[in-house]
Formats: structure tokens, sequence, C-alpha cells
């Protein structure tokens, strides 16, 4: 059970001092958030006492965010089929739409947008939440009841995350792929059954694997910024403000990155 | 009992300790007073473990808890209950919850947890409140429901950070009042952290006041109020106009 104390230093000298102190910070920075994750998932073992916490965490993970990724998901998948559809037509390939549809969402657009409507909904939330209980003591209560607050406030929501992101990505999917066949129909005249055959004609078991292997890397990264941004929180509501548009705008950077590099390293 | 030696402690230049030594004996009360910014609540902090100093012991028992390494550190708060300021009650629990939550952490047999809580909560005056979330009770009922908390695990020490402030003189006298009552039934041992100078008269056995980092006074109360120092004179008198505190001319 550690502390995250704050360190203080003199004033850098000079612009290398800076600099020099900017790479320890976060080097010390993602050091202690890949600590927080690896103890967080050690205490899996906790969970099945944990579960109506992990429960309620699941909940909040999938319910409250069913409605905005089923919106998002079902316009992504109308948008690429127009605008697939639009150049598609002109060489006659029209009947192509399913196939360029389902491999966008399957391989990239479903994990990607469903993690980070999850770091914009859930990843701000924890941190908020865990941000609020750093400064008003409860963390501290926690570490005083010789309760660990990774064990008792990280780990049930990195484990909710953790199953939830992949199933909030394949929901995001076929919804996604029935906007498309909609306005395959609607406006291409592509019929539902070609639209269907040519998806799945092109689609491999292997995408399918690979982009809930990114859902899993995202739900991993979204709750372990939450959680260190949250469990380092200092200057009062400030301080919660800041944590919260942290959280949110590195999820969304590790995001991208990390589907990039995946994408690299299996296409 | 609880012992701090040469305690040391700065957030970049500024010292907040400086070398702070004092030892608590077994079941008595001890009041650190001071005004804001001047390391009480740090002090408390490096008692539970929640800060490290830049160096000195701090011992429990005769064993030194800075030396310890975390997990150790962490069992040994067994020994300690904390009174926070705000009362630090988990918000998406009920008080009845949020007391027996250290009970049920130590995997004590929910039965029993839920007796031992009723007892706490009893002790507090606050067992009709059990069901109540945070949020639905005011300040003083939170900071009641944060002691019973404190004194469920049965606990060798109880702390005590600013345990009246924020709340209103009646309520801070009720508070105290409880401390008191607390010390005699359960014979523990209290460390009171405060800038009350009401509250540390009604129930300090020994006061003591940190200003610039160094303990300046510590005694009874009596030795407290006779102490030659300006800034512990001046600290009374911003409190108490020209007076008696227990029966003690200032």
């Amino acid at each position: 059970m550690r502390n995250f104390e704050p360190v203080f230093l003199p004033e850098p000298r000079n612009l290398f001092e800076k600099a020099g102190r900017m790479v320890r910070g976060y080097t010390m920075a993602a050091g202690d958030a890949i600590l927080i994750t690896i103890e967080a998932f050690s205490f899996g073992r906790r969970l099945p006492r944990r579960r109506a916490e992990l429960m309620r965490q699941m909940y909040a993970c999938s319910i409250k965010s069913f409605f905005i990724a089923a919106v998002v998901a079902l316009c992504m998948g109308m948008i690429l089929s127009r605008q697939a559809g639009v150049t598609l037509s002109r060489f006659n390939q029209q009947e192509q739409v399913g196939t360029l549809v389902i491999i966008s969402l399957v391989r990239e657009l479903g994990p990607v947008m469903t993690a980070l409507i999850l770091a914009a909904s859930i990843g701000s939330a924890y941190a908020a939440e865990i941000g609020t209980m750093t400064i008003s003591e409860e963390v501290s209560a926690l570490k005083v009841m010789s309760i660990n607050p990774v064990d008792y406030l990280v780990s049930p929501r990195l484990y909710a995350v953790l199953i939830m992101c992949p199933a909030l990505t394949m929901f995001s999917e076929l919804i996604g792929a029935f906007g498309g066949m909609l306005v395959a129909k609607t406006q291409l005249g592509v019929s539902p059954q070609s639209f269907y055959k040519n998806a799945i004609l092109e689609l491999e078991l292997r995408d399918v694997y690979i982009g809930l292997l990114k859902s899993i890397l995202f739900a991993i990264v979204i709750v372990t910024v939450a959680a260190y941004q949250g469990l380092t929180t200092t200057d009062g509501a400030v301080g919660v403000g800041r944590s919260t548009r942290r959280a949110v705008v590195i999820s969304f950077l590790y995001i991208m990155v990390i589907g990039f590099f995946v994408t690299s390293l299996f296409y | 009992m609880l012992e701090f030696r040469n305690i040391t402690r700065s957030f970049g230049d500024r010292v907040v300790l400086d070398k702070v030594s004092f030892n608590i004996n077994k079941g008595e009360t001890f009041v650190i007073v001071g005004p804001s910014g001047t390391g009480k609540s740090v002090s408390l902090r490096i008692m539970i473990g929640l800060l490290t100093p830049d160096s000195g012991e701090v011992l429990l028992n005769g064993q030194d808890l800075i030396a310890m390494d975390p997990e150790q550190r962490s069992a040994m708060n067994s020994h300690f209950g904390v009174l926070f300021q705000s009362g630090a009650l988990l918000a998406w629990l009920t008080v009845a919850q949020n007391v027996a939550l250290p009970l049920l952490e130590r995997g004590v047999d929910e039965d029993e947890a839920e007796a031992r809580t009723m007892e706490a909560l009893r002790m507090v005056k606050l067992e009709h409140a059990c069901d109540r979330k945070p949020s639905e009770i005011s300040g003083g009922m939170q900071k009641r429901a944060g002691l019973a908390r404190a004194i469920v695990t049965r606990p060798d020490v109880i702390l005590y950070d600013e345990p009246t402030s924020g709340l209103d003189p009646v309520m801070s006298r009720h508070i105290d009042a409880l401390i008191k009552e607390l010390q005699q039934r359960l014979g523990v041992t209290s460390v009171v952290v405060t800038h009350d100078l009401h509250s540390a008269f009604s129930i300090g056995d020994r006061i003591a006041m940190l200003s610039d980092g160094h303990i300046i006074a510590m005694g009874t109360p009596e030795e407290f109020c006779a102490s030659d120092s300006d800034i512990v004179q001046g600290f009374i008198k911003a409190q108490f106009s020209a007076g008696y505190i227990r029966g003690i001319k200032i």
C-alpha cells in the first residue's frame, strides 16, 4: 500500500534541467501507473468478495454507456456506408459496401470509438470519483483501516471495464453494421442479404480477435489512467477538475497510439 | 506507548516539523494545538503512515513504524482508529455499512460485525441513523459516525484530526464530551489535533503546542496555561477573553 506523496524540488536552473525534470516526472508517473495496474490485477483473487462492487461498476459501465454507444455506432455505420457507397457506386461496386463497413468497424472503428466513449464517460467519472475521495480523505481512511485502495477501488473497476469494454465493442459493431445495412438498403439499393454475404465473405475470425485484443488493451488504459489521476489528486476541487481532464486527454492519446501499434503489428 | 523521536519533515524549502519529539503515555489524552499550517495534521499523518518523515522515528510500544515495510506498516494500523476532519465516510455506503467496513475487511463474520457496529453506533448515539447515507445526515452526525468507525475495531490509540472544526459550539462541546466519555469507557490512548483551545482544555490530559516546526510548550493544562512563551499566551488570549479556564486564571 503505497502513498503518493508530492515530490518537492528546487526551481530548475536552466532549460535542460527543466526538460530533465519533465522526463523524470512522466517516467515516474508511468511507473506508478503500471504498478497500480499490476496490483489491481493481482487483487483479482479477491473479486468474489467484491462482487457487489463489481456488479455496480459493470452496471455503470454497460447500461449507462449503452445508449450513447448505440447512437454513435449506428451513426458511424450509416456514415461509413454512405461515404463508401457513394464512391463504390461510381465504379458500380456498391455491393462491396458491406465488406468495407464491417472490416472498418471490426478492425478499427468499433474498438476505438467504444474506448473513446468509455474514456469520456467512465474514465472521467472514475478519475473524478477517486479524486474526490482522495481530497476528502476517504482514500486515507481506507489506508488507515488497512484496506488497500487499489484493491477496494481500482480492482473492481478494472475487471468491470475489462469485461464490459469488449462486450460493448461487439455490441457497437453489430449496431454499426445494422446502420450500414440500413443505408445500403435505402440509399444504395443493396439488399441486406448481399450486404451480409459480402461482409461475412471478407471478415476473418482473426479480425474479431484482434479487435477484441485492442478493446482489452484500451480497457486497461482507461482504468489505469483514471485511477492514477484520481489517486494522485491534490489541490481540492480544482485538482479534481484537472485530474478528470487529464484522465480523458491522456486516455484518448494512448487509445490512438496503441490502436496504431496493434494495427501495425498484425496487419 | 507512542513516541515521536526527532521527527523532521519538510515540503520543499519549508520545514514543517524540525526534530520534534514527544512521548504519549498509555491511556492519556494528548492534545496537539497550534495555529493553522504549523504541522499538527502532518504529525498525525506521520503517526498513521500517510506521510513519511525525512528523518526520525515513530515508536509504538517500542517498534519503529517508519522502518517497517508497507505491509507490516499496514498491519500495524489495526492499533489505530482515526477520526478524520471531514468524517471521511464512503458516500455510497450507509452509516452502518461504513462502520462495519473495517470489521468485514478483516474477516470478522457478519453477525459479529453487525453486533459490534450497533454497539459502536449506540456509544455515539447514532443507532437511529444507521440506514442513512452520509449525505442525508448533518456534519456533526457524520463526525459521530466517523468516530463509531474509529472505535469499532477496538484500537489501542484513537487519533482525532480537528474533531470540532466546522461544528457549532454546542455540537463541538457535545463531541468533546463524547471523546471524554469514550476515553473513560474504553481506556484508549487518544491523540487530538486541534486549534480549538476550549476543546483542548476540556479533554486533554496534556497539551503540546507546535509553532514554526517546534514544540514550544508541553504539559498539563495548568502547566500549559502557565507557560511563559508569548506565542502560547497570545494563542490562549486570542481564544479566551480574560477570565478562567478550568479554574485557572489567565
